[in-house]
């Protein structure tokens, strides 16, 4: 068909990623493109190009001023920094006490899951392994405490597995990344469940 | 005073969640008659505005939707006719630019300076070739999802052409798509007919025989299980708060209530939350964006 059969149910995670970088983040960018108001020479400064996007807003980059936080899209800031043009500023979230405190919340709140954003597996492995400099604190210890984090709601998981049920499932806080992986074995077994309860009603009924 | 508005917030989305908009106008324009003033403003307005930012926004969401989704939902007509015409003028843009940079080669002077004058000018159509494909990208796999879709529910699709569908089917396909629908099922037609059908008994030549013990047209599987992220009405479209809408006494936070029919069960989709439902409950929320599929 059209649509490869690995794809007709769910994303793939390089989707994933690409629905990721389509969010805002601030970078400390290291040049200027933002043109002098009353600067008379035109004869430089006229030749740049504009900017003009049709996917991320364009106005920030066009007043790029060195070493001011400006919000750009994911994808332009990863590509800005690969010419080495940028450097990324870490979400607030990505901080060791911060990352602390979410795996303290976890361990203490068994029924659920804590408030990390919906994007946080994906922009912590792609600012681990493209940014790995700008962050606040060493990669590896940083890296340490997202694995914590992920194998606590791992298992957190695991154990909500036992619910799955035919009607619903209530399931706050997961982040696109772990729905992804979920998704096939989750609504494999619940969409089962719903037909076998279905059959057995339609028999109630009968008799 | 508590306006009805749901046909005016249909006309706002008719691009976006083309639900039916002309027959929900119809049948509630005598009671918006009060408040058609600051709508008729408040249309335009929005009319005017649409940026390319947003667009993009409400394509990544009705692929999203249609990836996820069992049904073959309507196809967002005037967004994708804005999206289209979109990429070919940066097409042109870029094409127009990249001349520039031809002449631009010519007299440069200090080797190291000028190298990095030319990244830094460069920049900008890197971005804006890595844009372009991006969105090519997000349209490529939207189209190709609702082709895969297409050929699956091919004979369920032609019901929509009888009489007495609620949709009719160019509401639901593009031009190209329902082109390709009709030659596609005719090719197909012809090769069952040549190789097997032509070979058996008249009553059971039918490809589209649903008396049989097996139904012949695939239906989609309205009750599927399906993630769900319920955003909520959208801030900046609304200011009527939505009659749907009900607040928790226990808790205080806002939720859609809906009914599971299989089960007779009433479940609560609270605002922000992310849900596994079956489609057939959640699919009116779907259309009117306030759920969304992920």
């Amino acid at each position: 068909m059209s649509l490869p059969w690995k794809l007709q149910e769910t994303f793939s995670p390089e989707e994933i990623q690409f629905i990721v970088e389509n969010e805002p983040i601030k970078i400390f960018p290291r040049f200027t493109t933002k043109q002098p108001v009353r600067g008379n020479q035109q004869s430089n400064s006229s030749v740049q190009t504009r900017w003009k996007l049709l996917t991320a807003k364009d106005e920030p980059l066009n007043n790029l001023v060195a070493i001011q936080t400006t919000e750009v899209a994911l994808w332009i800031a990863l590509l800005l920094k690969q010419q080495g043009k940028c450097s990324i500023v870490a979400p607030g979230w990505l901080r060791l006490a911060q990352l602390q405190k979410y795996i303290d919340y976890e361990l203490k709140n068994t029924g659920r899951f804590s408030e990390l954003p919906w994007n946080w597996l994906v922009v912590a492995q792609l600012l681990f392994s493209k940014a790995a400099d700008d962050l606040h604190d060493p990669v590896h210890l940083l890296r340490g405490k997202v694995q914590d984090l992920r194998e606590i709601r791992l298992s957190k998981i695991g154990q909500g597995l036992k619910h799955l049920n035919e009607s619903h499932l209530q399931l706050d806080n997961l982040s696109l990344l772990e729905i992804n992986e979920l998704r096939p074995f989750v609504l494999g077994v619940m969409n089962k469940l719903k037909d076998i309860h279905n059959s057995i009603s339609e028999d109630q009924e009968e008799d | 005073m508590n306006i009805d508005i749901d046909d005016i917030l249909a006309d706002l989305d008719r691009d976006t969640t083309a639900v039916d908009s002309s027959l929900i106008s119809q049948t509630h324009n005598d009671t918006t008659i009060l408040g058609s003033d600051g709508a008729e403003t408040d249309k335009l307005r929005h009319i005017t505005n649409v940026s390319p930012v947003e667009d993009f926004e409400t394509l990544i969401t009705h692929w999203r939707n249609e990836r996820m989704s069992p049904e073959l939902l309507p196809f967002p007509h005037l967004l994708m006719q804005r999206t289209l015409r979109r990429v070919q003028e940066q097409v042109e843009h870029i094409e127009v630019l990249s001349m520039g940079y031809l002449d631009d080669t010519g007299g440069s002077a200090d080797a190291s300076d000028s190298r990095n004058a030319t990244l830094l000018s460069k920049l900008p159509l890197l971005g804006m070739e890595a844009d372009l494909e991006r969105l090519r990208f997000v349209l490529r796999s939207f189209l190709r999802c609702r082709l895969a879709k297409i050929d699956k529910y091919n004979l369920y699709l032609r019901q929509f052409n009888e009489e007495g569908a609620a949709v009719s089917l160019d509401e639901l396909l593009s031009r190209q798509e329902l082109e390709y629908h009709e030659r596609h099922f005719a090719i197909l037609l012809k090769l069952l007919n040549n190789s097997i059908l032509r070979h058996l008994p008249p009553e059971l030549q039918a490809v589209d025989d649903n008396d049989g013990s097996v139904k012949m047209v695939e239906e989609p599987e309205w009750t599927r299980f399906v993630f769900v992220f319920v955003s909520g009405p959208d801030p900046k479209k609304e200011q009527v708060p939505d009659p749907r809408l009900l607040v928790s006494e226990t808790t205080g936070q806002q939720f859609y209530p809906v009914t599971i029919q299989e089960l007779q069960e009433e479940a609560e989709l609270a605002i922000g939350g992310i849900y596994v439902m079956r489609y057939n409950v959640v699919r009116e929320l779907i259309l009117e964006n306030k759920v969304q599929l992920i």
